[in-house]
């Protein structure tokens, strides 16, 4: 098969949509298949399977920065990348900004796929750009949510035609990783930007009432982001066992992975999808996250991890201290953890992708029949 | 700004790992008289190991005091630059195991309002400081009271080194990020100051040789175009800033923010303000010149004037400006 595939945000940025459509890209052609890659960004691409169809500016949006590319003339540059690759299927991620996802939407010669990653906290504004949208909409003969979450934001008032494909997890570089040289005792691993979203100083408040009942406890975090002031307000004896990462590569978490004893996920909400919360059910760490849209998707209670309210740290420390006590429940969360993880795996989202190509390849063949 | 032992040669980089280490420990659990006094003994140590560093601080204090290099004020003031400089190690580690309300009783703050009117307009805002004082203390006090602050730090050689300085400024609550010849720099400083951060550069030194040519103290020197320029592409707001050493702790001055009309012409705009910059420099290591923590030479070795080049081509300035490469 012949498959476009268009991401709307900047190629060289680090982001969820621009690793996915990396990932997928590769796992398609794993599979036999041809892909082209369109995307925004500032430089061409060294990779022949990539083509940069504009160049991408900064929008402010929600306190933070997207880097997308509203360009008509990006447009046009899209609309012949397409015509001269004649793909079998053009799969478009998050094609409700207005940048190369939904441009090539607006112009694929054939069928359509579309996959929507954002959370739910934009609600009103697509409900603002709903006119607009329809368009968009109709041009789509497969839509899918990476989760429920995500379905609901992103298709508006087609939310039945959706289907949910869950994003893809390289679970296998989770597994059996060298521990990293850590200092001893036990672990609560936090690996996320430190931004309030994300609710780091939550996880800290947490620390501050865990680290003394539990003196053998360390708080190892990798991310970095606005909240990290949060360990300042902490007393210092406690601020000693708090080992600060700064932005960790993803290549090299793994370790930190399999040195952990608990994995901890404070978010307050706005997620559509776990991804951190797979790569620590991979590496069979149990988790203690909060109980949000999106990622009680991933997480059930009482198996794989224990959800707790968000935004309440003693909810979060007494959840810990049960899981980092009771080792033969850690265990358990932890086995049944990798066992879920498998669903995420990039293989089998794959084939489920391909699934989606053939019936809107198919569905396109009988409307024209 | 120099660590100890960073002339010590070949194999120097394992000894200032190992010295930083022993200060580190010294800092956290020392109590502080006997911190001081070792930090002093050391401090001492070192101006007898390496007469040149001794020398470069006494061109430095030469220039700012408009004495000759070896008067005896100029003599008395390098002593005291070694005296704050060794109250500079002890307390930026002792900054670790100190709690919350005493470093808030230690710490004032002049024009703190400069900050919080430009956390109000939300575009964050670049402080732009001098190697006075205790730069760390600053940050920690920031982060202890609710402010969203990243520093830039220059990659320092060996690694363990830089981990050290990173592990250290992060579990003061401060944001690194660490300087590195890519583009991420500039990036991450333009999207910190979109969530409204406190930025803060170290700015009194150029590295690269590529910085703006502005008078301080008689004397043509270079100063990174970074924070100017960081300024001018974002429209953020871009205060002066000192940290004082006080008898018991640190007293901080934010000026108002730099006022400088755009003309569009980048290099000329950006000349405009690092001249402001430098006056205001010169104003804050002039009214404490022994506090300015200067032990790399600035005034001579300028080469024969030439275009300063503060353009986005032209590239950082030194280990604020990354900013300028985006």
């Amino acid at each position: 098969m012949r498959i476009a595939l268009a991401c709307p945000y900047r190629w060289e940025a680090t982001g969820g949509v621009q690793t996915h459509v990396r990932q997928l890209a590769a796992h398609l052609r794993d599979r036999g298949h041809r892909t082209l890659v369109l995307a925004p960004g500032r430089e061409p691409s060294a990779d022949p399977g990539v083509r940069i169809v504009g160049r991408s500016v900064k929008v402010s949006f929600n306190r933070s920065v997207a880097q997308i590319c509203p360009d008509p003339r990006s447009w046009a540059r899209v609309r012949r990348e397409l015509r001269a690759f004649r793909p079998d299927v053009v799969h478009v991620h998050e094609p409700i900004s207005p940048s190369t996802s939904m441009f090539a939407a607006l112009s694929a010669p054939g069928p359509v796929v579309a996959t929507f990653h954002a959370g739910s906290e934009r609600k009103l504004a697509v409900r603002m750009a709903t006119p607009v949208l329809r368009l968009v909409w109709s041009r789509l003969d497969v839509m899918i949510g990476v989760s429920e979450a995500a379905a609901e934001f992103g298709t508006g008032p087609f939310r039945s035609r959706a289907r949910i494909v869950p994003n893809g997890v390289d679970v296998d570089m989770f597994h059996d990783a060298p521990p990293a040289e850590l200092p001893p005792g036990r672990r609560l691993l936090f690996v996320n930007r430190l931004d309030p979203r994300k609710g780091f100083s939550v996880a800290v408040e947490a620390f501050a009432v865990l680290g003394r009942e539990l003196p053998e406890l360390w708080f190892i975090v990798a991310g970095d982001g606005p909240e990290r002031g949060a360990v300042a307000r902490i007393s210092p004896e406690l601020r000693e066992r708090v080992l600060m990462l700064g932005a960790v590569p993803h290549d090299d978490l793994p370790p930190y992975h399999a040195a952990a004893d608990v994995f901890v996920g404070p978010a307050r909400g706005g997620e559509s999808f776990g991804i951190v919360l797979v790569e620590a059910m991979a590496a069979g760490l149990p988790i203690v996250a909060s109980n949000i849209e999106g990622w009680r998707e991933v997480v059930r209670d009482g198996v794989e991890g224990s959800l707790v309210p968000p935004g309440d740290p003693v909810a979060l420390a007494s959840a810990v201290r049960r899981v980092v006590e009771d080792r033969g429940l850690a265990r358990r969360l932890g086995e049944a953890g990798r066992a879920r993880s498998e669903r995420y795996r990039w293989e089998t989202v794959t084939g489920e992708i391909e699934a989606a190509y053939r019936d809107a390849i198919a569905m396109r063949a009988k409307l024209s029949a | 700004m120099m660590e100890p032992g960073e002339d010590s040669g070949a194999g120097g980089g394992r000894t200032a790992y190992l010295i930083l280490r022993a200060a580190e420990w010294v800092g956290m659990r020392v109590p502080r008289p006997l911190g001081l006094r070792l930090g002093e003994l050391f401090m001492r140590l070192q101006r007898r190991r390496s007469p040149e560093q001794r020398a470069v601080v006494g061109a430095n204090m030469a220039q700012v005091l408009g004495h000759p290099e070896h008067s005896p004020l100029v003599e008395a003031a390098v002593e005291e630059c070694y005296r704050l400089y060794a109250r500079y190690w002890y307390e930026t580690f002792a900054l670790r195991s100190m709690p919350p309300d005493e470093v808030n009783r230690r710490f004032t703050i002049d024009g703190r309002e400069h900050i919080d009117r430009a956390m109000d307009r939300g575009r964050g805002i670049i402080c732009a400081l001098p190697h006075m004082g205790n730069w760390d203390a600053a940050g920690h006090w920031l982060a202890l009271n609710g402010y969203r602050m990243t520093a830039v730090a220059e990659e320092l050689r060996p690694p363990e080194v830089f981990e050290l300085f990173l592990r250290h400024r992060r579990a003061l609550g401060m944001g690194i990020l660490p300087l590195t010849r890519d583009r991420k720099v500039g990036e991450s400083l333009v999207r910190s100051l979109a969530q409204n951060e406190v930025i803060t550069l170290v700015a009194d030194r150029d590295l690269t040789g590529r910085g703006v040519r502005v008078e301080m103290f008689g004397g043509p020197r270079l100063l990174p175009a970074g924070p100017a320029y960081l300024s001018l592409m974002t429209g953020s707001p871009l205060s002066v800033a000192t940290v004082f050493t006080t008898d018991e702790g640190w007293h901080c001055v934010i000026n108002p923010p730099l006022e400088v009309e755009p003309t569009g012409d980048t290099r000329r705009d950006v000349t405009e303000m690092t001249e402001q910059i430098a006056a205001q420099f010169e104003r804050f290591i002039a009214s404490a010149p022994t506090d300015w923590h200067m032990f790399q030479p600035g005034w001579e070795a300028l080469p024969p004037e030439r275009e300063p080049a503060p353009g986005p081509e032209a590239g950082p300035g030194a280990e604020s400006a990354a900013a300028s490469r985006r």
